[in-house]
């Protein structure tokens, strides 16, 4: 039986079925269709293909009771007959650890597997870091499923005397470098982040992941989410400014990309701000426009703050610059032009009346 | 031709699908759907009219029953090893549970098949959904699991709709938890504090659609976001590259906010026809494997935008066919005025 490791390398893990020798298989009943259950087809995707018209064609030959059945690989089906059996004799032994890992690895989205294997943890069948080793070799094969995070998240609530939050942030961080953006990482690190306090290394974290890739909208977000949730927020004036600032410069460095065009946006609102009052957003933004650069973030910006004050007082200086920005981003923003066009007439109809 | 008149690809696939698919073995009733759904837009499901009552009776074996109907549902496979019974089966062992996206599946794939939901255990179903709410208005696909975000949320809301009962759930507290979901961009995340998603976004607007509250949100910024995120083909988040999936997910949610004309289908037609591939299908992006989510989910973008003639309308908020929508209307005994 190969041990799993955390290193790169992938191990490949095999099951001695001998070791189930005693166990009566209980196999999947999917209907009276016999088809599945008389002949081992192993059916890959270049097989599937070359054959689809076979497929198509019996189809209207001969009627189907299960829909769209998926062709199991032989082993597969042989721990799942196993499995089906000791979800029902409850055996919690190292034999069933090694069949929940075999079948995990073959389909870690299984959450009847991962349930089971919750409750061999909980008996004490396998060693804690052994499964926290386990849950990151597989985040690595799998990083976007599911199951495997909420394990984590269920082992590190659970047996947190022995995990060391920092080291929790390490993992997080190794698997986000095969890919910056994955949703299930920073969802369970915003909840580590809440859990211990780690706020203030959070917020550096963020900068380092900015700084990596600026287009990283994930960290945009958890940037986002520092503020609003630690206990502080802003701690006055002087620190709103300074992000502000930490902004601007990100913009000037790529003003089309949307992500801090956003961010600045929910700051200057989260600080209970009027972005008309701040004067270096506002600037950055007139100057954009002034240079007649194709930014249409900054000339959203723009316009949303000149909506806002024809609301407040009719002035036709307001109205005509809405207007030319909207021009603009007719042309700038090619693709939503019908939408911009539709924004100016709301104008034209408000000034009517 | 994008959607594909023949459909092939999708009648070789109801007959049998490769060995890749085994990481939806617990919700192969996911995959039922998005196959039966593309024969009912291209309006071809006269096609598999053969196995029609066969495949209504192996959905209802997903059905999970119980002695007083205090839980109710589907299970998503056959896989925990009943013997079939096409009425459903009671609880086998402790971790046999119907799950709540699943059983979303399952009516939707009924509807579309004709079936009138005469068999579905409805009062069970209904108090299923009471097991699965938390504190903060929340739904958790079944009830020994931890994944509480608005995926479910919405699972939730339609089955509800379908039911024509919204009792299994706190009608207050879904509503604000998908208010507070909505991200500084306006964009909605699946949890709370999560970066803004299209995935998420869709789930959101159409809980409110169902509920009739889409009044609670800003929506013209919300469009705007929406709007944004086409690039040739729609991104589910910003700055990560296309998906046709999301020509669904965003498409729909922009038509529940009645900016379908403000998309250019231009582009975004080309973008698909790149992602369309030989065996017929679609993957997510260029050079990807046709899967049946994805060329579902382009299907059904095709019709919400008007890209192809011929397809059915689509109810966005259901994500059902106008056709399979009047058999809810017209066939189930509980009528959805
Ligand atoms: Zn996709």
């Amino acid at each position: 039986m190969s041990q799993t490791d955390s290193s790169d390398e992938e191990v490949e893990f095999e099951l001695d079925f001998l070791l189930y020798n005693d166990i009566q298989p209980t196999p999947q009943d999917d209907g009276p269709d016999r088809m599945l259950k008389d002949k081992k087809i192993e059916l890959n995707f270049v097989l599937f293909y070359l054959n689809v018209n076979v497929l198509k064609n019996l189809i209207s030959k001969k009627k189907k009771l299960a829909v769209a059945p998926i062709a199991y690989p032989a082993d597969y089906k042989k721990a799942m007959d196993i499995f089906r059996t000791i979800t029902t004799t409850n055996e919690q032994s190292k034999r069933t650890l090694y069949l929940t890992e075999f079948i995990i690895r073959l389909n870690p989205a299984h959450y009847t597997i991962w349930k089971f294997r919750e409750n061999l943890v909980k008996k004490g069948v396998t060693e804690i870091n052994e499964e926290l080793n386990f849950t990151e070799a597989l985040g690595k094969l799998h990083p976007k499923s599911y199951q495997i995070w909420h394990h984590r998240q269920w082992l590190v609530n659970n047996y947190i005397d022995l995990i060391l939050p920092i080291q929790e942030i390490e993992f997080i961080n190794r698997l986000l470098k095969y890919d910056t953006k994955n949703y299930h990482a920073w969802s369970y690190r915003q909840w580590l982040v809440q859990k211990f306090n780690l706020f203030k290394l959070e917020l550096e974290e963020t900068e380092g992941f900015i700084l990596d890739d600026i287009r990283n909208n994930s960290a945009w977000n958890q940037r986002y989410f520092v503020f609003k949730m630690r206990e502080e927020g802003f701690q006055n004036e002087t620190d709103f400014e300074n992000e502000i600032n930490y902004c601007i410069s990100k913009i000037k460095l790529a003003p089309r990309n949307e992500s801090p065009w956003n961010y600045i946006r929910g700051i200057i609102k989260l600080f209970g701000k009027n972005p008309a009052e701040v004067k270096v957003y506002v600037s950055l933004c007139e100057d954009y426009f002034q240079k007649n650069l194709p930014i249409s973030n900054a000339l959203i910006s723009l316009l949303e703050i000149l909506e806002n004050k024809i609301k407040s007082e009719k002035n036709d200086d307001f109205q005509s610059e809405a207007l030319q920005i909207c021009d603009k981003l007719i042309d700038f923003d090619y693709v939503r032009r019908n939408y911009w066009t539709y924004r100016k007439q709301l104008l034209l109809d408000a000034n009517s009346h | 031709m994008l959607a594909e008149v023949d459909q092939k690809l999708v009648l070789a696939c109801l007959k049998m699908i490769p060995q890749q698919y085994i990481s939806a073995d617990t919700s192969r009733l996911t995959l039922t759907l998005f196959a039966l759904g593309q024969l009912d837009l291209t309006k071809n499901l006269k096609e598999i009219e053969i196995s029609r009552a066969n495949w209504i009776d192996w959905i209802y074996a997903h059905q999970y029953l119980t002695e007083n109907n205090q839980n109710g549902g589907f299970r998503g496979g056959l896989f925990s090893g009943h013997k079939f019974d096409k009425n459903g089966n009671y609880k086998k062992d402790e971790y046999d549970l119907p799950h709540i996206a699943m059983t979303y599946a399952a009516l939707l794939s009924l509807l579309i098949l004709g079936d009138d939901l005469g068999r579905v255990n409805k009062t069970g179903v209904i108090n299923g959904l009471k097991l699965l709410q938390s504190e903060n208005g929340s739904f958790k696909p079944c009830e020994d699991s931890r994944e509480f975000d608005l995926r479910f949320v919405f699972c939730a809301c339609a089955i509800s709709y379908i039911l024509n009962d919204f009792s299994g759930l706190n009608v207050n507290k879904v509503l604000e938890f998908i208010v507070k979901c909505q991200a500084y961009d306006y964009g909605f995340a699946q949890n709370l504090n999560l970066e803004s998603h299209g995935g998420s976004t869709y789930c959101a607007l159409a809980s409110l659609k169902l509920l009739n509250k889409l009044d609670l949100i800003d929506k013209k910024a919300t469009l705007l976001w929406l709007l944004k995120r086409q690039e040739d083909g729609f991104r589910g988040r910003i700055n990560k590259p296309p998906d046709t999936c999301y020509t669904f997910w965003i498409g729909a949610s922009i038509s529940m906010l009645e900016g379908t004309k403000f998309v250019d289908t231009v582009p975004l037609k080309t973008f698909l026809e790149c992602c369309k591939t030989k065996y017929g299908g679609f993957g997510k992006s260029e050079n990807c494997h046709p899967d049946l989510l994805h060329s579902y989910m382009t299907i059904a973008g095709l019709s919400i935008f008007g890209i192809e003639e011929g397809l059915d309308d689509l109810n966005c908020e259901l994500n059902l066919s106008k056709n399979s929508f009047e058999t809810l209307k017209n066939s189930c005994n509980w009528n959805l005025s």
